[in-house]
């Protein structure tokens, strides 16, 4: 643990340094600061026959209203590790590591108390909005109900009147025949919308959102990321978003940490990751990304495909596709590198060490 | 809702309609001449001939076709020709005996189905799972005839427990208890099917569901297991409707052997008697009431699948 935090893993992000998280700061206590710590996420998949570990170390923080983009490509382990944080695999999955979340590890928490975090602290918006939905059940009934469990609202008539009022707050203009509706009944961005009523009803600091507007028209995907950023400035919410889409990511903001084969490779602020990438694997897939300026049929991509899961090379995960793969590549795996305020990457070549780095103070910590 | 309901009911006049033509033609065209079986040996040409006219067979199919419908729908069967009283009670009361064994078979093969279905789907590898699987397959497979006879010789004639056959024991004089003591044994060898059918099928669907987006969306909204689970089991229940009606119409019509086996006085053992004694109004009346019961039947699931399932209702 105290090895990770001295460098290899934690990112530390300028805010963090500013004065007031101090110890003496009346404000901000630590666990405010930083509703989420990830610390060494292992997420590893049991059966009878044989385990396979999908999520191989990954830490990062996720401090208030702040937001987190997870990229990578399927089979990256993204979405695996934000469904650990929330232990949605049940006995399927063995899960490593720490997640902090106000002080307390929620890999330790007992199931009644884990089950007052989810949905009620933690909340998650799946990729599928109709999938999301019991196909049964009134959207007001399914809205009510999680009210009702979280003890936000304890009599059925204030809950209902609660429910109409989510699903105004997230955009829906006719809140009262929705809720009398059953999601067939809507469009699939109305349905979306309702998801993520369901997801913000019990207030919670972090949203985590996996891959929001992937099932949805292209026409409704930036009206739902408008949504997702407006309800994150009005209720201060932390989001962790999953998504494989670089327009996505880029069109968001806030900080990327790029994964490849179950690790984070690279991870800053948005801007800057995908402006000037310092990981051969985030180069690989922006150079592979169709821009305008790209002539018809030039389009780059990475040599090879990544690795099947559980098929981890010795070494760096990405050497065997790298262009600048070295030979030390090939034996040991590279840590996440400090290699600027906020930024990191697991990539020693693409990042030589240098003095100015390690003198800095403050960033180990 | 209603309009969903009404939309069924008219279309199952279309098919009443073909069924009962069906069997018109049906009878028709089977071997055996019923005027030469009321007649006996002694019949000569002149009394065939007054017995067709009186009886209406001398007129064309169509004509003949109409009267026989037009009487039907009034409830009006005819005369049976063995017996030479009226059809439509003797009809009737058969069809009564033989719902009561259906349900009764069906209740059973219901919940006997549902448990070893939730069982094998919830606890995979448990030694209950395993026995419930195989006796799912060994229910299936088995042939109900010979199991009606060996719950007979062994549990009804060997040790004594149940009575071997009919529906009340004349000398007790009836009663609920009597009538109970006589539909176990007929009731558990027709359920036997459907519930391993129900059960395999249940089975399935229960694992369906559970594999479903739907259920992880409702984990991370901090929803208790028993919550999660009542979600699930309501969203089984369209799928436990469709495989249901369909074991419960093929009851409706299978009871035939264990109503034969059993000597249950039901509408297969009325129609049995009648073809042996080639009693053409009962036999028509018989088929028909048992067609108008499935589809009735159906119609009834399909309201039912309606009031469960929104998605249907259109």
């Amino acid at each position: 643990m105290s090895e990770l935090a001295s460098g290899t893993g934690t990112m530390v992000t300028p805010r963090a340094e500013r004065p007031e998280a101090g110890p003496g700061g009346a404000a901000a206590t630590p666990a405010e600061m930083a509703p989420l710590e990830v610390t060494d996420l292992r997420t590893t998949f049991v059966s009878r026959t044989r385990r396979t570990e999908v999520v191989r170390g990954v830490s990062f923080t996720l401090r208030r209203g702040e937001t987190m983009m997870l990229l990578g490509e399927s089979g990256s382990g993204k979405s695996v590790t934000a469904r650990s944080i929330m232990r949605l695999y049940g006995s399927s999955a063995e899960i490593g590591g720490q997640v902090k979340l106000g002080g307390r590890d929620l890999l330790d928490l007992p199931e009644a108390e884990l089950r007052s975090v989810r949905g009620g602290q933690v909340a998650l918006i799946p990729q599928d909005p109709t999938g999301a939905l019991d196909p049964l059940r009134r959207i007001g009934s399914q809205l009510t109900e999680v009210l009702r469990v979280h003890g936000i609202e304890h009599t059925r008539r204030a809950a209902r009147a609660r429910a109409e009022e989510l699903l105004r707050t997230v955009g829906i203009p006719d809140p009262a025949r929705v809720a009398t509706s059953f999601p067939h009944e809507l469009s699939g961005g109305m349905r979306q919308r309702a998801v993520i009523a369901l997801a913000v009803s019990c207030d919670p600091q972090v949203l985590i959102a996996d891959e929001p507007t992937t099932a949805l028209d292209v026409t409704v995907q930036a009206q739902i990321l408008e949504l997702l950023a407006d309800l994150q400035h009005r209720l201060g919410t932390a989001v962790l978003m999953v998504t494989h889409d670089v327009g996505v990511a880029g069109d968001f903001g806030g900080r990327i940490g790029v994964m490849y084969a179950g690790k984070l490779v690279e991870e800053g602020p948005a801007a800057d990751v995908l402006s000037a990438p310092r990981h051969p694997y985030t180069k690989g897939l922006l150079e592979s990304l169709p821009t305008p300026e790209v002539e018809r049929g030039r389009l780059r991509s990475i040599v090879g495909s990544p690795p099947g899961v559980g098929e981890f090379p010795d070494g760096c995960v990405f050497a065997p596709r790298c262009p600048q793969a070295v030979a030390s590549c090939h034996e040991s795996d590279p840590p996440l590198l400090r290699i600027a305020p906020g930024r990191g990457a697991a990539c020693p070549v693409a990042n030589p060490p240098r003095p100015v780095d390690s003198a800095e103070p403050g960033r180990a910590a | 809702m209603l309009g969903y309901i009404g939309k069924r009911l008219a279309m199952a006049i279309p098919i009443l309609l073909g069924v009962s033509l069906v069997i018109f033609i049906t009878i028709k065209i089977i071997p055996g001449d019923p005027i030469a079986s009321l007649l006996g040996p002694t019949g000569t040409p002149e009394s065939r001939a007054a017995l067709e006219s009186r009886m209406g067979l001398d007129r064309p199919l169509p004509v003949q076709y109409v009267a026989w419908l037009s009487h039907t729908v009034v409830g009006d069967f005819g005369t049976s020709i063995a017996r030479r009283t009226d059809v439509a009670p003797m009809v009737l009361d058969a069809l009564g005996n033989t719902l009561i064994l259906t349900a009764a078979a069906a209740v059973l093969a219901i919940v006997l189905g549902v448990g070893i279905g939730v069982l094998t789907a919830l606890r995979r590898n448990s030694l209950a799972a395993r026995l419930g699987n195989a006796f799912a397959l060994f229910s299936i497979s088995v042939p109900q005839y010979s199991v009606g006879l060996l719950l007979i010789i062994y549990l009804a004639a060997g040790a004594g427990l149940f009575p071997v056959s009919g529906m009340y024991n004349p000398s007790s004089g009836g009663g609920v208890v009597d009538l109970f003591n006589h539909l176990i044994l007929p009731a558990a060898t027709a359920a036997l099917v459907p519930a391993g059918i129900i059960a395999r099928m249940f089975r399935s669907a229960v694992l369906d569901v559970m594999s479903q987006d739907f259920i992880e969306a409702l984990h991370s909204r901090g929803l208790s297991r028993r919550r999660v689970m009542a979600h699930a089991f309501h969203n089984t229940v369209p799928s436990l409707l469709t495989v249901a009606g369909l074991q419960i119409g093929n009851l409706l019509g299978g009871v035939v052997f264990v109503e034969a086996v059993f000597a249950w006085p039901g509408i297969g053992l009325l129609v049995y008697q009648s073809i042996t004694q080639r009693d053409l109004p009962v036999i028509q009346a018989g088929v028909l009431v048992s067609a108008f019961a499935f589809v009735m039947l159906n119609l009834l699931v399909d309201a039912l699948h309606g009031l469960v399932d929104p998605r249907v209702r259109t």
